[in-house]
């Protein structure tokens, strides 16, 4: 109790220090806690959201049908073994269900939507749609040919409430299958991806359709706590029998989940680099702490205290500071994040970013996990602690007699030996002195400057990575699909219908190639459609390209890994992605059937062999798109000589947005727009922000800390060198020239560490840069990224990474501004008097 | 003709609601080329009054004149100025910079007053001739004997010719016989070089070799006797 007291007091004793060392803790603390809570937030609200609006817990469906979601799989609607596994414990809800693919056309458009045929009275129980309802009802027991629509989708396909739209689809016996509804409500959930893709049709209603008779495809089951899906999943095994098959949330959004482990990881590595960054700050100021006081525990040490006792008090008093920073850290971050949990952080300016995280919406409401708060804490006290031991241990072994001298330093810095018959002095003589006065505690001045290298080149590093990400999208974004610029009918990016088109192409063109920075030109009609093979059917971005010229302006060509590329006029030939073949399950050579709306709303299958494969290793690109001549789309929408879409390839991709606006200012008066492709794909642009924002919360951080360290340093050095100045003072030293000192000490110590850091950040950028990152573990997260592959090249762009770098150097020699102006301010006769 | 001249001078401490009268009406005269000694018991003002005749403090009352400059109408800037152009020093103990070997300490005061480098290093090699230091001119504070630094310390208070040199207690961290030969040697410098020399000190080994002893008690000279003036 007694070595508890003496602690105590030298904690409060050093006012100043105790002070540094709680605001570094405090700072890193709250932030930890904020930021983790933040990724914790938007996880938990993807989850749920996924899980609460459509998904449900678990599903069960006949054993193979998660595989091949093939009709065939469907299995009778029992409600007797509904009942039962209602009757489970911590089951709350069992609801039927039948869902599969089908194209959904009304006025202007048709688009391949996923149908879920539901019992309205039970589905509410298990998911929350019907409390999205935003115009018009949701469906009800009495209804038959109703249908609930996403509110983006119906504005797309031209559909209000009153209105009729047509469900086109293959049946379970393979036959085309079509039927009429009334839409009686639309629903918004927030999460673009479900409100763009998912219509409610009642169950009846979705088993006349698909020839489903008496049957359903999959029970969805509500529990009471997500975290048992896995146990009580094992638990309905053995009821069902071996013919079904069970599958947690989990399971079913892999996609999701892989997403959620991708973020996991991000924050990992931000709260790491935060970690090591305070425990450095920290580190320093405590070992200072205890190493400015050699000569006390010299004293004490003679008195007879035990060696035991001064590790003790040491521990002691490290452990006070830490206890004191935890509290006010967990405050402050509980703070914060309470406020934010409340109100939400608005992030809606970053909507379509967040969006291609599906489930998450333009509000973030951070999240205190315990178990993480309860982490970052006892590795916040226990990084306070721990730096204390090294010198504590230095401390007991010190000679009594030596420490009272204060010359246990000077053995120190004679291990470091520094040359001293240097003639920088002459041409340089304060930098000289700030440089010796660093070299004189070369492990302080090393801690301090190993903080800011760290903090910089991780930081260095990390921009490298999201840069080498960036450009990956971007790159392959505009290579395999949208080019630098295009040229369309207004408002045809929204709908996408063959109704809107350019009557004529080559005025246009020749427009366009007026530019001289336009390399190449392409014509494309783009249209939504459904493609079927005989067991499936799959929506479909159906392109129709000019074999000749689209390679000049696109490289998809280059990636055939199957087949061939189209010909120019190659009649009933389509080329598709990888994924997409795969999922149709076809080959080289079968045929497959497209179905489009047309112009005049009516329904134009045709059929097409395939002739190519194509593989980019993105997800989207592979599986959503489909190519074939532009002669053959113009027959199939019944639209000759018109297209819809000019691409042009441009010499230089940074001068997009310029080609775009003048060529809009040429197009004034027309029907057509040129768009750049950080307008045709604003969602990259926006993650790019949203990844920027990110890394100044992580550089922020980093610049508190390496200020506080940099202060810290000066302090002690300044606090150490009293006596000195002292002198230096009464000599007429003018107090500038102190001041000037001090500064140059900072800006060695900010350079050293800007250097080191840049080292190690710019190496490991080049490596990887050339080596590439393998991400496969986290495949399915970038595979739904547009344009991401598994392989991240990181790239270190100058421009974006110089400012960072001049900031931080800039704060660390902020940071000696108190040290210097105290040092300056000093009064010789105090001064001197100073022990 | 002095080159320091003390009218009436008081200094007074407050130190919470307890005043203490340092120094209470000191009248002195220093000319040039005096070698004097402050003496007294602990306490008795000396370090006061040594640093008000250095302008690094002012007194409560009363006017110090250095030459023809009285500080108490000069600014902190001033009397820095004043102290570089006119003023030597020589403290107790931790005298000189400890990153600096004992050459560039011995520069550094004419580093300050902007002397070329050239003349800069000539002058402080002499000057470390004279108190007998060639040989150790690039070691470091830490790597001299407590004798050495003091020499050090002499050397770089001399070499700006200063019109006089101030030295609160320069032997106290030294043994009597090293006490003794730097007192030698600053009183050889003192004739030689005709600098002024004023020091405190306890030590009779100190003060029988001072010209002048100026004695102290309570804040006031109880006696000031050339006596000792051997010429
Ligand atoms: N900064 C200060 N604040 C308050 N009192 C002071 C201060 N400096 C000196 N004193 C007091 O003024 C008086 C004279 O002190 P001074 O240091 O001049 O004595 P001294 O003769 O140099 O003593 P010593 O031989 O011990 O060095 C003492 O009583 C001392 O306590
Ligand atoms: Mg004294």
């Amino acid at each position: 109790m007694k070595l508890l007291h003496l602690a105590w007091r030298n904690v409060l004793r050093n006012t100043r220090r105790s002070i540094n060392t709680i605001i570094a803790i405090t700072v890193g603390l709250a932030a930890l806690i904020f930021v983790w809570s933040f990724i914790d937030g938007m996880n938990e609200q993807t989850i749920e959201n996924n899980t609460t609006y459509l998904t449900g817990h678990l599903k069960i469906h006949k054993k193979g049908f998660h595989e091949d979601k093939a009709l065939y799989l469907s299995m009778p609607y029992d409600t007797v073994q509904q009942t039962r596994l209602s009757g489970l414990e911590h089951v709350i809800a069992v609801t039927p269900r039948i869902e599969d693919k089908a194209m959904l056309s009304g006025d202007k458009e048709a688009r391949g939507v996923k149908v879920i045929g539901i019992d309205p009275t039970q589905e509410p129980k298990v998911t929350t749609i019907a409390k999205a309802i935003v115009a018009g009802r949701y469906l009800q027991a009495a209804d038959e040919n109703s249908i609930v629509l996403g509110d983006n989708l119906a504005k797309r396909a031209g559909l209000n409430v009153g209105d009729q739209a047509v469900l086109v689809t293959q049946a379970r016996d393979g036959s085309l299958a079509a039927d009429r509804y009334n839409v009686v409500g639309l629903y918004n959930s927030g999460i673009d991806m479900i409100d763009t893709s998912h219509v409610f049709i009642p169950l009846s209603a979705a088993q006349e359709l698909y020839s489903l008779w008496g049957q359903i495809t999959e029970w969805a089951v509500r529990i009471d706590e997500r975290q048992r899906a896995e146990n009580i999943a094992i638990r309905m095994k053995p009821d069902l029998g071996t013919d079904f098959e069970v599958l947690t949330w989990k399971q079913l959004l892999p996609g999701m989940v892989q997403m959620v482990r991708f973020h996991e990881m991000m924050t990992y590595i931000i709260i790491f680099i935060v970690i090591v960054v305070v425990a450095v700050g920290v580190a320093n100021t405590i070992l200072m702490g205890v190493m400015e006081r050699t000569r006390e525990f010299g004293v004490m040490l003679a008195l007879g205290t035990r060696q035991g006792q001064i590790i003790q008090v040491v521990l002691l008093e490290s452990m006070l500071l830490g206890l004191i920073g935890l509290l006010l850290g967990t405050l402050f971050g509980l703070g914060i994040t309470t406020y934010y949990g409340a109100t939400g952080i608005d992030l809606t300016q970053y909507t379509l970013a967040m969006e291609t995280m599906p489930g998450l919406s333009g509000h973030v409401f951070p999240l205190v996990r315990w178990d993480h708060l309860f982490l970052v804490s006892f590795v916040t006290l226990f990084i306070s602690i721990l730096p204390a031991l090294y010198p504590a241990w230095q401390v007991s072994r010190f000679q009594p007699v030596e420490a009272i001298r204060g010359s246990v330093k000077s053995t120190t810095h004679n291990v470091f030996k520094w040359p001293s018959k240097t003639t920088a002095l002459r041409r340089f003589p304060f930098w000289s002195i700030a440089l010796r006065s660093l070299w004189r505690n070369p492990r302080r001045s090393a801690l301090t400057s190993g903080a800011t290298a760290f903090g910089l080149g991780a930081f260095l590093f990390l921009y490298a990575f999201t840069d080498g990400f960036f450009e990956q999208m971007i790159n392959n974004s505009i290579d395999f699909s949208t080019s630098h610029v295009q040229i369309e009918p207004r408002g045809y990016r929204d709908e996408l219908s063959p109704a809107l088109f350019i009557s004529q192409p080559e005025t246009i063109l020749a427009q366009a190639q007026q530019h001289p920075e336009v390399v190449a030109a392409a014509p494309r009609i783009q249209v939504e459609a459904m493609i079927s093979s005989p067991t499936q059917i799959e929506p479909l971005i159906l392109t129709g390209v000019d074999a000749v010229l689209e390679p000049q302006v696109t490289k998809l060509d280059k990636m055939i890994v199957k087949g061939r590329y189209l010909q120019k006029n190659s009649a009933m030939e389509i080329v598709l992605g990888r994924k997409l073949a795969d999922e149709l399950d076809v080959r080289l050579g079968e045929k497959v059937v497209v179905t489009t709306q047309l112009a005049d709303g009516s329904l134009g299958p045709a059929a097409y062999h395939l002739v190519g494969i194509y593989q980019t290793d993105n997800e989207i690109f592979d599986r959503t798109l489909g190519f074939i001549d532009l002669t053959q789309a113009q027959i199939l929408l019944a639209m000759p000589e018109r297209i819809s879409t000019l691409t042009l390839r441009l010499d230089h991709r940074d001068l997009s947005q310029q080609v775009a606006d003048d060529l809009n200012q040429e197009l004034t008066g027309t029907n057509y727009q040129a768009q750049s492709w950080q307008q045709i794909m604003p969602v990259l642009v926006q993650m790019i922000d949203v990844s920027r924002l990110m890394f100044y919360v992580v550089l922020v951080i980093v610049f508190i800390v390496v200020a506080i360290g940099v202060t810290n340093t000066l302090f002690m050095s300044v606090l150490e060198r009293t006596r000195e100045f002292g002198v230096m003072l009464a000599m007429g030293t003018e107090p500038r020239l102190i001041v000037r000192m001090v500064v140059y000490e900072a800006v060695i110590l900010g350079l050293t560490g800007i250097f080191i850091g840049a080292l190690i950040g710019v190496s490991l950028a080049t490596y990887y840069g050339s080596h590439g990152m393998d991400l496969s573990a986290f495949s399915g997260a970038t595979g739904r990224i547009p344009g991401l592959t598994d392989v991240i090249y990181p790239v270190l762009i100058f421009n974006n990474l110089w400012l960072p770098t001049l900031l931080l150097f800039l704060t660390g020699v902020a940071g000696a501004f108190f040290p210097a102006v105290r040092a300056a301010r000093l009064e010789p006769v105090t001064a001197i008097r100073y022990a | 003709m002095f080159i320091v001249r003390i009218k009436q001078v008081f200094k007074r401490y407050q130190q919470e609601s307890l005043f203490i009268d340092a120094l209470s009406d000191i009248n002195l005269g220093i000319s040039r080329g005096e070698f004097a000694a402050l003496v007294g018991p602990s306490g008795s003002g000396k370090t006061t009054l040594l640093n008000l005749i250095g302008a690094l403090d002012l007194p409560t009352s009363g006017k110090i004149w250095i030459e023809d400059q009285e500080i108490g109408r000069l600014s902190r800037h001033e009397r820095s100025h004043l102290r570089l152009k006119k003023l030597g020093f020589i403290f107790q103990e931790y005298n000189l910079i400890p990153v600096l070997s004992a050459l560039e300490n011995v520069e550094y005061v004419m580093l300050l007053q902007g002397v070329g480098e050239a003349e800069r290093r000539e002058r402080a090699m002499n000057m470390l001739r004279e108190v007998r230091l060639d040989g150790l001119e690039h070691r470091r504070p830490s790597q001299l004997s407590g004798g050495q630094q003091q020499r050090v310390a002499v050397a770089r208070a001399m070499v700006s010719e200063p019109i006089i040199v101030l030295a609160d207690e320069p032997t106290a961290n030294l043994d009597s016989n090293t006490g003794a030969a730097l007192l030698d040697l600053m009183r050889n410098l003192n004739e030689t070089h005709g600098i002024t020399f004023v020091f405190s000190s306890h030590d009779p080994m100190v003060i029988e070799r001072a010209r002048r002893v100026v004695r102290l008690k309570d804040g006031q000279i109880i006696s000031d006797d050339s006596d000792q003036v051997s010429l």
